[in-house]
């Protein structure tokens, strides 16, 4: 009855794309037939609608804006008439799964699930990103949640086994593991490729590269070359505005700011160290007070922004530094400049800042995992979920939700690359040409992304072509960020998200946390903030630091450490 | 000696004229200001640097607007939501404003207590929820009316006001043999009118404005009303952007970004005007005399 | 009061109707008071949670609760933050109480005063403008006004203020925090106290002005009595929420260099709520402020029934 994947495997042409290594579980998907009635999916589906188990799955309805600017939902995917989607359900069917898909505003969705979880899931597969640790504990605990590794090897087939025992999966599996020894959560996972090594994406500060230019300057490499650099931007007026004007629009009261890496620092208040797996703060590091110093400075002089209205500043043309993802070409065309001058020019930049320190490049996880989490609830039948899991954890899954469909969305070219098609004015296709398929994300099935780095920094550079650099495009800063993947041991690093590199907490650490956490975050948020701003005086350092210890820095230390190191064993 | 006055009593009145055209130009500019901006390009009203005039012209958020049929529905929402709302809560607040104005009311004191409990204490987020599935209004629209038909508050209010009532009035209308009933309406709803008119822009306003039981209690969009519809514009801009994103999540964030810096202005003036049309209409029941004239019927 | 007791024993017929009027009294107000036993009632056994140490999907009662006793109230009253928070919460809705309370009726006095009846309508029509404008944009506003180069900044600089962005000023929060918070529900407040004051009877106006009592006086002595039921009633209830500020418009106001003034109980349990879900906590914090709002109208009630002959019952 029923109809599980009996087809001859189909070879993947895709393998190229992979990595040899840890993707390998997922190489060769069995599979799915090439039948005869793939082209009309819909009527397929609804043959064989009786024969198909129902999965019942409840997530946010996302949505993207498309090159018009319109908002795009996951629900008129669903209800509408997209081949996207179309091509999942026959998929699933193919598998013997039907889906019957709960989809929730994206505003809503936390207060939803958290409610709903209150009254009871219905559902058998969700969407729990942003539900608390206790909370999944305790569901745990009352068993409405399925173990997941028990359900893939169980239920599922050989290679999806592989691909969470001991292929990308894994990584992220031993994320989630639980106390217990078991998962409740699938998350999404990110792998990037730069031509045969795998390789995070970064984020930290981005300079005005257009305006350097303009002032005859070499990209700083030093914090004091940068202050130079940005005092001229000011001092010259570079925006044209008659008023120096030109700021650094950085989250002052976070570490994340790219500046402090340029002084050695960690992006979070407790966070792991890349190169030896100790847990520290920057509040303990050697760099701390010379940042600190460092933004007062440009405080004093006027060129750090304190009204938090970055997103106002950059549109006024007025920010010369801010942090972002440094591969990033979504910040230029927001930014408005005079009518037929070119748009700006972002590129990254690190800095030394002290002689003796490191400057650091906040880096992702080559396999990384994404902040979205799924579970699996009581209420649904694990031999249906373990064929789910073989569609999620397949080729078929990451090629449709990234790529799409052949001829449709991309083609391949003689090396086997996927090429974006041209999407002219078809939505669906400008959006999964732009990142991926609705469904994913924040919608109803974890990401499957394999990103390939190199295309990804050709797309980055040609982006400049249409934003006033009509012969380089962004070639340098698509430049500053190869010289990274070319030269790994040329710089040093810090973990983007701490959080991410954790294991799963313990009842006792999560009870801990709770303890402990806002008022940790509220006294170094301010204390950092005032600080900057001079309205705390650097001297009573001793006493600040005396207090961070009081509100539990040490064991906030001591749980990051411990977390990390189970999962490092 | 008169004459004095009454040119003190002049530039009494000048002055008056001027406090209120102060008052004018401080609480319309605003308004205006979000109007110049939902005319401006996007790319300028990002900087919300337009100050008197719009930057540029451009009503494509309003067309984008016109053109959504789920802005509709949800207008449609609210103002199925607005009629029953006001309705009832000039019903309930009266009856028992009334009532509690009684004078010979037995257990008073318990009933006030009632009352003035849950003004300060409240089961919280869940067991509300709870409460409105058990009822079978979870995803229906009377989850909407039902909770929002009575205040408290506006009862204490309909009370008070109750009270300046003459109490000969009521003995009057018992001398005539009128009933509870008859009294209520004979000589309190009538009078009332000035303080129904209040409850009936307040409620209206309430209700046009509220988002929360949508939030909570209708998880799809069908029965959303336009509060919602403006908040997701608004809100989703306006997330923290400092927290972890990755790439995607960044460029979708600056891409909405960019969409919306017009369209929640044209959002806030569309969804806003029809409501502040209405006062005016109420606006003749707080006139002067009023309530005497309405008496003499 | 006597005297009405005294006539009810007197006549004893009278007695028997009372019943029959209370019950018909009550016939009236069943509905709505079944909808507050309901919707305001029911739920209310969730405070207990305030008690527990609760996780959404647990039950209330019964088997598998975790009572924590008071450890909730003691962790908030013990924290770290707990005297700030307090202050903080005190001095901006105290704030809100001296201005926010009196500038509706003061507004709805001026408003009296103009004769122009076009002219007052569009007046009262524009002043409650602002109540309409969805916070976050009120306050996207008002912070890029007091902005180092703001519209707000450059008028005070001009008055000969230094120039510096008062958004990260804490001793220039209490005052935006307020101004905004008045300006923005002023006019809105005030159509109460127009109603009010449209239902005095124009006759005591016409008495006292063949009196010879000029503006002033009448406003003092027939306007501001009229007004003085609804303003106890309003104060009792303003200061039983001296403990609530405005917590929307602080969260979108304030940033950690303004903690010092700006954080208050609503805006810390709100990211206590978001860090980790602590409904227990939440709940007990919530719960406590409760409680002293409700002793502070017990007592504003008292004072005001005292002073005035008006309370809320």
């Amino acid at each position: 009855m029923k109809n599980r994947n009996k087809g001859a495997a189909i070879s993947v042409s895709m393998a190229a794309l992979l990595m040899a290594g840890a993707i390998s579980g997922c190489g060769n998907t069995a599979g799915t037939e090439n039948k005869a009635g793939e082209n009309s999916p819909a009527s397929a589906t609804d043959q064989n609608e009786e024969q198909l188990d129902v999965i019942k799955v409840m997530g946010m309805d996302w949505s993207r804006t498309d090159n018009n600017g319109k908002q795009v939902y996951l629900s008129e995917w669903v209800n509408g008439d997209s081949k996207l989607w179309d091509r999942l359900e026959s998929d699933l069917a193919e598998r013997g799964i039907r889906l019957e898909v709960d989809l929730i505003p994206e505003d809503q969705y936390e207060t939803v699930i958290q409610t709903q979880i209150a009254s009871g899931l219905s559902c058998d597969f969700v969407n729990i990103t942003g539900v608390d640790n206790k909370t999944i504990s305790n569901l745990v605990n009352q068993g409405k949640l399925l173990a997941i590794n028990e359900i893939w090897s169980q239920y599922s087939q050989e290679d999806t086994k592989k691909f969470y025992d001991e292929g990308i999966g894994s990584e992220i599996a031993k994320l989630n593991r639980m106390e217990n020894g078991n998962v409740y959560k699938l998350s999404g996972i990110t792998v990037g490729d730069y031509n045969g090594t795998q390789w995070g994406s970064f984020t930290g500060g981005l300079i005005r590269k257009d305006w350097l230019d303009k002032l005859g300057l070499k990209k700083p490499e030093t914090t004091e070359e940068l202050f130079e650099a940005l005092k001229a931007f000011a001092d010259q007026d570079m925006n044209g505005s008659g008023s120096p004007d030109e700021v650094v629009t950085v989250d002052l009261g976070s570490f994340g700011t790219g500046i402090a890496q340029c002084f050695g620092l960690g992006v979070q208040p407790y966070f792991i160290d890349y190169e030896t797996g100790k847990a520290n703060s920057p509040w303990y590091q050697e760099g701390i007070k010379d940042y600190i110093r460092y933004m007062n400075r440009l405080h004093q002089e006027g060129l750090l922004d304190t009204s938090g209205q970055g997103t106002e500043k950059r549109a006024e043309n007025k920010v010369s530094f801010l942090t972002e993802w440094w591969v990033e070409t979504w910040v230029e065309p927001a930014v408005n400049t005079p009518e037929g001058e070119a748009k700006p020019y972002f590129d990254g930049i690190l800095c030394k800042g002290l002689e003796g320190v490191n400057p650091l490049i906040s880096r992702q996880s080559a396999i990384q995992k994404g902040g979205n989490d799924f579970a699996v609830t009581s209420n649904a039948d694990p031999e249906a979920i373990g064929r789910l899991l073989d569609y999620l954890a397949s080729e078929e899954y990451s090629v449709l939700t990234e790529y799409g469909i052949e001829g449709y969305s991309y083609e391949l070219d003689e090396d086997g690359k996927k090429v974006a098609l041209d999407p002219g004015d078809n939505s669906e296709v400008q959006l999964i040409t732009q990142t991926c398929a609705l469904w994913t994300e924040n919608g109803i099935f974890p990401r499957m992304e394999i990103t390939d780095r190199a295309q990804e920094l050709e797309k980055c550079a040609e982006a400049g072509l249409t934003m006033g650099y009509p012969e380089t495009g962004f070639a340098d800063k698509a430049q500053t960020i190869r010289d990274v993947y070319e030269n790994e041991d040329k710089y040093h690093y810090a973990y983007l998200n701490t959080e991410a590199e954790l294991a799963a907490p313990t009842d006792e650490e999560t009870e801990q946390i709770a303890e402990l956490q806002a008022d940790f975050e509220t006294y170094y948020q301010e204390l950092l903030t005032k600080l900057i701003l001079g309205q705390l005086p650097l001297e009573d350092w001793d006493t600040y630091i005396a207090e961070l210890k009081d509100l539990g820095l040490d064991e906030l230390l001591e749980i990051t450490q411990n977390r990390y190191d189970r999962i490092a064993k | 000696m008169k004459r004095k006055m009454r040119e003190g009593n002049r530039y009494f009145t000048m002055l008056h004229y001027l406090l209120a055209a102060v008052v004018i130009f401080i609480t319309v500019y605003p308004m205006y200001y979000v109007l110049i901006l939902s005319l401006s390009e996007p790319i300028h009203a990002a900087t919300m640097k337009v100050y008197i005039w719009p930057k540029g012209f451009n009503l494509s958020a309003y067309q984008v607007l016109v053109s959504d049929i789920k802005m509709w529905r949800a207008y449609a929402n609210t103002i199925l939501y607005v009629i029953p709302t006001t309705i009832l809560m000039i019903v309930t607040s009266t009856l028992v404003a009334y009532g509690l104005n009684y004078r010979k009311l037995v257990g008073r004191k318990f009933l006030t207590m009632f009352l003035l409990i849950p003004m300060y204490f409240t089961g919280g987020i869940i067991p509300s929820f709870l409460l409105i599935v058990k009822l079978g209004l979870y995803d229906n629209p009377l989850s909407q009316i039902l909770p929002a038909s009575f205040s408290i508050w506006n009862i204490i209010l309909v009370k008070a006001y109750f009270r300046t009532i003459p109490d000969s009035l009521t003995e009057a209308a018992k001398m005539d043999g009128a009933g509870m009933y008859q009294i209520l309406t004979k000589i309190f709803v009538p009078l009332g009118k000035p303080i129904f008119a209040v409850l009936a822009v307040y409620t209206i306003v309430g209700t046009w404005n509220s988002w929360f039981n949508a939030m909570l209690y209708l998880p799809h969009t069908q029965w959303q009303p336009l509060q919602m519809y403006l908040r997701r514009i608004l809100v989703e801009t306006n997330q923290n952007a400092s927290q972890v994103m990755d790439a995607a999540a960044a460029m979708e964030f600056a891409r909405r970004q960019l969409s919306n810096a017009q369209l929640k202005y044209a959002m806030i003036i569309f969804t806003t005007l029809p409501v502040l049309c209405t006062y005016p209409f109420f606006q003749k029941y707080f006139v002067k005399g009023m309530v005497l004239g309405s008496l003499k019927e | 009061m006597g005297k009405i007791r005294r006539q009810r024993r007197r006549r004893l017929p009278r007695f028997k109707g009372t019943v029959k009027e209370n019950i018909q009294i009550y016939m009236m107000m069943l509905p709505a008071l079944a909808l507050i036993a309901v919707f305001c009632y029911a739920p209310m056994y969730g405070l207990v949670i305030a008690f527990q140490d609760y996780v959404p999907g647990n039950p209330f009662l019964g088997e598998g609760v975790k009572w924590v006793g008071l450890r909730w109230f003691e962790k908030f009253i013990s924290g770290h933050y707990f005297e700030r928070l307090i202050r903080n919460t005190l001095v901006l809705s105290g704030l809100n109480l001296v201005f926010g309370f009196t500038m509706p009726i003061l507004f709805a006095l001026l408003l009296d005063q103009i004769r122009a009846l076009k002219f007052k309508k569009i007046v009262q029509t524009a002043s409650y403008m602002p109540y309409f404008i969805s916070t976050v944009v009120v306050a996207g506003m008002v912070i890029s006004f007091v902005d180092t180069d703001g519209l707000v900044t450059n008028l005070l600089t001009v008055l000969g203020m230094e120039r510096q962005n008062y958004h990260v000023n804490p001793t220039a929060f209490p005052a935006i925090y307020t101004i905004t918070n008045v300006w923005k529900n002023f006019g809105f407040g005030s159509i109460l106290y127009c109603s009010i004051i449209s239902s005095i009877d124009p006759g005591l106006y016409e008495a006292a002005r063949l009196d010879g009592a000029n503006r002033l006086q009448q406003v003092l002595h027939i306007t501001l009595p009229g007004l003085q039921a609804v303003i106890a009633i309003q104060l009792i209830l303003t200061v039983g929420a001296l403990l609530a500020a405005n917590t929307e418009l602080i969260l979108l106001l304030y940033t950690p260099a303004t903690y010092d003034v700006a954080d208050v109980v609503g805006t810390y349990t709100y990211r206590l709520g978001i860090l980790e879900g602590q409904y227990s906590y939440t709940t007990a914090a919530g719960l406590f402020t409760a409680v002293i709002g409700f002793c502070f109208t017990f007592a504003a009630n008292r004072i005001s029934d005292r002073m005035t002959g008006y309370g809320l019952w």
